[in-house]
Parts: structure tokens; sequence; C-alpha cells
């Protein structure tokens, strides 16, 4: 008890979880699963047994299911501890593949687990009819667990399936499209788990796409073959003598037996003696067409080549239809040009109609309708929009198409006479109903929900008028001008008009336009006398200025007015000061010629104006002694 | 002495000649392009027979991208806008059709194709017709610059009529009664004017389901739909909203990415 109670409780604590985990991993379990577990003929499934639990299992032996082949395919082993508990598992892979229809049940199989013997629960597969593949069904004969080795064995696999291209028996000619059959022969019973794609091989051809592959089983030498057909298309494109062949890869399930190697068992586990002494084995295999299949490429004769031959090569049919064939000078007609037949419809182009005077054209369009997955035949349609821009045009001028024929050996030649089409004199008005033509879809349009007016979409505009400005000429300066002009223009005719008129009714106001006219014109005379320093004419012209205004404002004329009359002025004493002072320098100055002193003429000048202003003014005068008396 | 002068003075000017030549040469050449490094341009009318054509041949967003290369070279004609919005409704763009058939009435307001395909599509997306009221229609039987053309054509004959009568050889009542029957319709066209240039208020709602909204916030309640196609009068913006009057009176917000003005 003493030396029990130096154990530290960690170290029991941890003795205890690995007992419980070793506990826990003794119990052993064993799951069968299989994905899917409903399969069609032709399909396979995968099969697993998982025990859990222990890691020594011996492989289970799998029941013999009429009906069902079962191949072991592997297995593999797992450790896992999780949260303390160690759990050992081995997992066993079988493919299973069905060899009928029908509801199948695995039953049990008893596994040796370590020293235990677990049993699986039964498995129900259903197996429905097969579904067309590439992938052959298996083979009918016992399945592969049994001892018996298929014909297809590791040494001979291309005897059981090969390729083969078909073609055309005679010389070919550059740019010609050729259709061929690509065949792969692959005999019943032989296990394919996956496949390539078949591909061409030959430098001196384009290939086409590979169409969808056909099954068919055919009898060959008395032995049943899955034969499996493409058919595509080729094109040579350099002159000469070329091989063509055509390549694909199997992988096929064989059957091998080596016990010579070593014995069975030697490792006694499956998963490692699989590597040594397996039953089935994938095997790639590459079937190829005969490496002396050659084709003689020609090129096409000089001789009789048509003008117009434009690179098409194999057998066409053309037609041509117009419509509408009677139309308003300016609506479109459209020309619909039909090619069919077989052959490189890649080299088919449009037979296009030319532009005119009296005809606009558009580039045609054009579309293919394939006969074919290959576009070895099929039809070429082109629709070509034409427009009659007068009365004058009167037909659809003639089409014509040229093309090889591989087959003849020669070139031929296809025409349609002209189409006559009434086109009525101008472009009906934009607004009237367009002609009821619309198989003409791409131009005229008809309405689904329409309830008023217009039955359709009127047609596109042809023609550019010029352009417009979103900038209307209200938001322009220079209109703004124009209408201002004439207002400005008016009212001055107006105020001159007014001043005329009334000068003629009413005599004062004519004396006093008159007076500002000549009070300007003596202030100019001033100035200028001012600017000389012609003192003597100076005061002469102001004193008559002087005078000329007094007169104006007393009512009287200028030439009777004295220095006596200023009294009677209705102006200020100061006014009245100044106006004496300049009448007396100026009689000083008539009668004696001596020039003033004291005050220079500029400052004559100022007080000129300030009397003039008090007189009643004239504006230009004022302007006049202004720029006089800055000098 | 003076001989050699006056050579002096030849060569002189028979330099001063050839540098104005070469001047002359130098900006021909320039404005020509011969100089420049730019390739040849390439014409509008080629651009809108090469948009007409990928319509004709069914491509319809090749000939709207061909349409909208011309606007956006300023080539501004109703032939372009009527042509971009048949593409437009043939793609699909029912909403774009309309607003640039509204784009080429506003260049040729009295075009029947343009009249008869906006009803048409209208119709298509039931919108059916919308009448405005009669001086609204009217102001509409003229373009902006038209009405003012008038308004210009009568002011000046009123002020020249006005001018004669003062002062020129016109006289008696005749030249007023001329030229006060001219200020009426002077006054008249202003009028229309002012009505017409309203229009350069006018909208388009471009996509389907759009909500007129109380307030310019996201989360306002809904006045109801706009239809796509709608013709509304824009009355201002905030938020990133515009505040739209519709033909039936309502008026509320809508997201301004939703619609666009006729007039740009």
């Amino acid at each position: 008890m003493k030396n029990c109670g130096r154990i530290p409780v960690p170290c029991l604590m941890l003795v205890l979880g690995m007992a419980l985990a070793f506990h826990r991993a003794c119990a052993v379990e064993v799951h069968l699963e299989m994905d899917p577990t409903t399969l069609s003929m032709n399909d396979s499934a995968e099969l697993r047994v998982t025990v859990e639990g222990s890691a020594s299992v011996s492989t289970p032996n799998m029941p013999n299911v009429p009906g069902l082949r079962i191949v072991y395919s592997g297995q593999s082993s797992q450790f896992q501890f999780i949260n303390g508990v160690m759990t050992a598992g081995v997992t066993f892979l079988y493919n299973v593949f069905p060899e009928k229809e029908g509801t199948f049940t695995l039953p049990e199989i008893t596994i040796q687990a370590g020293k235990e013997r677990v049993k699986t629960k039964p498995l129900t597969v259903t197996v429905s009819g097969g579904r067309q593949s590439f992938v052959p069904p298996p083979m009918s004969s016992p399945p592969p667990s049994s001892s018996t080795p298929p014909d297809a064995s590791e040494d001979h696999p291309l005897s059981a399936a090969w390729i083969k291209l078909e073609y055309p028996q005679r010389d070919f000619y550059v740019g010609e499209m050729i259709p061929v059959k690509l065949k792969v022969y692959i005999r019943d019973g032989l296990r394919v788990v996956d496949n390539s794609m078949p591909r061409f091989s030959g430098t001196a051809f384009t290939f086409s796409k590979l169409g969808k592959a056909r099954e068919e089983v055919e009898a060959v030498e008395g032995q049943a073959y899955h034969v499996y057909t493409w058919d595509s298309a080729i094109a040579a494109v350099k002159t000469g003598k070329h091989p063509l062949g055509a390549q694909m890869d199997l992988m096929i399930l064989v059957t091998v037996r080596n016990r010579s190697r070593m014995p069975r068992g030697f490792f006694n586990d499956p998963f490692f003696d699989q590597f040594f002494d397996s039953d089935v084995q994938q095997k790639k295999v590459t079937l190829a067409s005969p490496e002396n299949q050659e084709v003689q490429v020609s090129p096409l004769p000089a001789e009789g080549k048509p003008d117009n031959f434009d690179g098409a090569i194999g057998e066409f049919a053309m037609s041509v239809d117009v419509n509408p064939k009677e139309v308003a000078a300016g609506d479109p007609v459209t020309v619909r040009t039909i090619l069919s037949g077989s052959g490189n419809f890649d080299r088919v182009h449009a037979p296009a109609i030319s532009k005119s005077d009296s005809l606009k054209t558009y580039p045609p369009n054009a579309k293919f309708e394939e006969g074919d997955e290959v576009g070895f035949t099929g039809k070429k349609i082109f629709e070509q929009m034409i427009i009659p821009k007068s009365a004058d045009f009167k037909e659809v001028p003639p089409i014509a198409f040229s093309y090889f024929d591989p087959v003849k050996k020669k070139y031929r030649s296809l025409d349609v006479p002209s189409i006559p089409i009434q086109v009525k004199g101008i472009m009906a008005s934009p607004s009237s109903p367009r002609p009821a033509a619309s198989p003409a879809p791409v131009t005229t349009f008809r309405s689904k929900g329409n309830q008023t007016g217009a039955a359709e979409l009127v047609a596109n505009q042809l023609e550019l008028k010029g352009r417009s400005s979103w900038r209307s000429v209200l938001f322009r300066p220079w209109f703004i001008i124009l209408g201002l002009a004439p207002l400005i223009a008016l009212g001055g005719f107006w105020i001159v008009s007014w001043r005329d008129d009334r000068m003629s009714r009413d005599p004062s106001f004519a004396r006093s336009v008159r007076t500002g006219r000549v009070v300007r014109e003596i202030l100019q005379e001033v100035r200028e006398a001012g600017s000389k320093g012609d003192v003597s004419r100076f005061f002469h012209a102001g004193r008559r200025a002087l005078q000329m205004k007094m007169g104006d404002m007393l009512g009287m004329n200028e030439e009777t007015v004295t220095v006596a009359d200023i009294e009677r002025l209705p102006v200020d004493e100061s006014v009245r000061v100044s106006l004496r002072n300049f009448f007396s320098t100026s009689d000083a100055i008539s009668y004696s010629g001596t020039t003033p002193g004291g005050m220079p003429l500029p400052e004559w000048e100022k007080a000129l104006l300030a009397m003039i202003q008090a007189l009643g003014g004239t504006k230009s005068g004022s302007k006049i002694m202004t720029s006089n008396s800055v000098q | 002495m003076m001989i050699k002068r006056i050579q002096n003075d030849g060569v002189r000017l028979g330099n001063r000649i050839s540098g104005a030549i070469s001047l002359v040469v130098l900006s021909s050449l320039l404005f020509s392009g011969v100089l420049s490094a730019e390739p040849e341009q390439i014409r509008d009318e080629d651009i809108f027979q090469q948009a007409n054509a990928a319509f004709v041949e069914g491509h319809y967003e090749d000939a709207i991208r061909d349409f909208e290369s011309l606007l956006r070279r300023d080539y501004f004609s109703p032939e372009v806008y009527y042509n971009l919005a048949n593409a437009q409704y043939r793609a699909g763009r029912a909403g774009e059709a309309i607003l640039n058939y509204e784009r080429a009435l506003w260049f040729a307001p009295r075009d029947a194709d343009v009249r008869g395909n906006i009803k048409f599509v209208r119709n298509s997306l039931g919108l059916g017709d919308v009448t405005d009221v009669w001086w609204r229609e009217t102001a509409r039987w003229l373009t902006l610059d038209g009405w003012s053309w008038m308004a210009m054509f009568f002011w000046v004959s009123t002020c020249l009529l006005g001018i004669a009568r003062l002062k020129g050889p016109m006289k008696g009542r005749i030249p007023v009664w001329l030229a006060g029957s001219c200020l009426i319709l002077f006054v008249v066209a202003v009028a229309f004017l002012f009505i017409r240039r309203g229009d350069l208020d006018r909208a388009v709602v471009l996509l389907p389901e759009t909500v007129l909204k109380v307030a310019p916030v996201e989360k306002s309640p809904s006045l109801g739909p706009l239809p796509q196609g709608t013709v509304v009068r824009f009355l201002k913006e905030k938020s990133g909203m515009w505040l739209v009057s519709t033909p039936d009176g309502r008026e509320g917000w809508v997201e301004t990415d939703r619609m666009e003005r006729v007039v740009r």
C-alpha cells in the first residue's frame, strides 16, 4: 500500500485512460457500402468493406453473385487517435460490374478481424437497362476472379480493338472539304474503363470537329464487335501525296496471372500482394489506323475557271428570292439568296449585288444552317438589303455563282436571271404607311400591341440633313443685340421727331435749343482762344456766350442784353458779381486793349463755365471748359 | 547711288513678298491638314451610313454605338436622334428610345415620322396618348429657335414701320395699323416662345419600376409607380433626386439616375 501510495495520481489516470481507449478500440465493427447501389449496364460501382476496431483483418472472401462481377481493386488502412481514443481500421475496395439487368443481393460477408469474426449486412444492388456509352459492356464470360484468362491478354491487347478511317476513294483538291468516318472496333467482352477522343493525324489537312459517336454491333469474322462511329470532315491544304490517319487511346482491364515471379501471399497482405500478383490490371493502349494510308491532293485546274469563282468546291444549288417586288423609291428590298448542297461552305461567299446610280446597297449578311454535325452539308442564306433610289430601277440584276465539282472534276456556274420589280415614283411621305412588305423584318417592324396610330415603326432616315445645335439663338448675345438695335433706332428717331415737333410749336423751346447749339459753338471758340492765349478773342467769345444765355433766360435778343440786365437775372448774387466782373473785364479789353492782370485765362475759363452753368448750362460746354481748364 | 537704293528697296520688297507667300502657304498647309500627323478624318455621313447598315442587319447595339459616336462628335440632328431611338427600341431600350424621339422632336417638332414612332412606342409601353393643354401643343408647332426668329421678325417689322411712320415716306394710319399688328404678333410669338422654353425642363423616365417618392430620401414612402417612358417636368434637384411633375398632376421625387432631361 505504501508503494501504491507513491504512484503519482496523473500516472494512474493516464493508465486508466489508455485502458479505456484500448477497450473501445477492441470493439470491431464492419460496414458494407456501395456507391451507387443503383446502376445501369455499362456502368460500374465502387464497393467498400470497412472494418473498424482492428488492424489485423484478413481479406474478405467475396461471394459469387450471378449477374455481378466483383473485382478487387485494393485496400487502405487507417489509424486515428481522437480525444484519447485510438481507432484502427482497414477498407477493402472492389469494382462491381453488372453483367445483366435485375436486382441482386450481396449476402452477408464474414470477416476475420483478429480473434473475432464479424459479418456485414446484406446489400441490395439494382441494375437497370444499359445506356449508350462508348465504354463497352463487360464481357459475359466468367468473372476475372476465375482462373480463365480473357483473350485480351497483355501480350496482344490490339487484337481485340482497332481504329479505321473511311473517306471517298479518289483524288482530292486543295481546299476541298472531304467527309470522313472514323470507326473504332472493340470486341465484345473487352473491358474498357476509359478512353480518349479519337484524333486525326496528318500534316496536310485541317480537321473539322467530331460529331457524336454512334454505337452499333457488327459481326467481324463471326465475332461480335461494338463499333463506334464519328462523322467528321477534313480539308486538304497542300498538294501532293500525304499520309492520313487516326489514333485513339484506350484504358482497358486485362487479367494477368503471374505466379511465377513470386508466390502468392509473400507479404501476407493483400495490399502489398496486389502489386506483384494481381488478377486484374489497367493497361493503356493506343489504337492507330494503318500507317500506309495516303491520299493524293491535286491543285484546282486553271482551265475553265470562271471569273467569279471564289473557292467553293462541292455540289451546290442556288435560289434567289426578292421581297417585296413592289416598293416606293427609297424603300428597302431584301434579296435572299440560298446556296444549298455539300462542300466547303466556309468558302462560299455571297454573290452580292453592286450599287449603281439608281440603287443603294448594303453589305449582305450570311447565315449557315448545317445539314449535318460537321457542316459538310447544309444551306447558306444570304440576305442583302438594296434600296432603289428612283423609279428608273426596274429589275434586280442577274446573280451568278461558280464552284468546282470535285467528282466531275470541272467548274460549274449557277445563274439566276434578273428579277423584275416595280418601283413607284418618289418616296412616299414618311408618315404614310409603308407597304405591307414584311418578310423583310429587319427594315420594317410589325407592331405587337399597337392600338392606335402607326401599325409599325417607320424606317430609319437615310440621309443627314445638317447639324443642329442645342444652344438656342435666344441665348446668344448677338441675337439680343439684333433685337435691341431696332429699338434703339426707333427711340432715336422718336426723340428727334419729338424735338422737331416741339420746336415747331414752342418758339421759346426752339430758341433755347438754338441757343444751346450756338453756345456750344462759341464755347469751342473760347477753348481755342484760351489755348492760344488770345485774350481779346477769349473775352469776346465768352461775353457773347453769356449774352446768349442771359437773353435766353430773359426772353430777349442776345444782342440787346447789357450789363444792366444782370440785375434782372433770377440767379444768386455771387453769379451776378461774377457776371459783372467778366463783362467789365471784357469791356476793358475791348476798349483799351489791355491784358487783365491778376487772374490767368484758365481761371477765367473756370469762372465762365460756372456762370454758363448757373444760367442754364450746356453739357458740351461743360465738357469743353473742363478739358480746357485741365490744360 | 539712287539705283543701288532702288535695288535694295526691291530686294527688301521681294523678301517681304516671299515671306508673306511662305506664311500663307504654310498656313494653308496647316489648315488643310497636310502637315498634320493625324490620319484622315472619318466623315459623319460615313458613320451614319455604317450605323444604318448595322441597323438593317439587325445589329442594333452596333447601330446604337455608331449613332452615339456621331453625337459625341457634336453632330446633333433629328435624323441621328430618330435613328438612334429606332435602334434603341429594337434593342429593347424603350425608355431611351422615347427620350431620343423627344430630342428628335425638339429639333423637328412637326416631323411625322418621329411623331408616328413615338406614338407607336408609347402604345407598345401601354402609356397611351398624352395630350397637353392647347397652348403647349401650339407652342410645340415650332422649335425654340423658330419662335425666337418669328418674334424677332415681328419686332423688327414693328420698329421699321415705326421709323417709317416717324421719318420715312409712310404717312397716315396704314403704317400704324401694320406696326400695331406686328407688335401684337410679336407679343404672341414671345408668349409662345416662353411657353416653348418651358419644355427645357422636360425629362423622360428611362428605367422600368421607377417609383415616385414623397421626399428626397431613399426610404421615403411611395406616391406610386412611374412607368418607363413617361415624360415629366423637372422642377428642382436636391440630394441626388429630382422633384418632378407628372402628366397626371402628381409631384414627387425620383432618383436622378432613373431619368434624363430631354434638352441637353
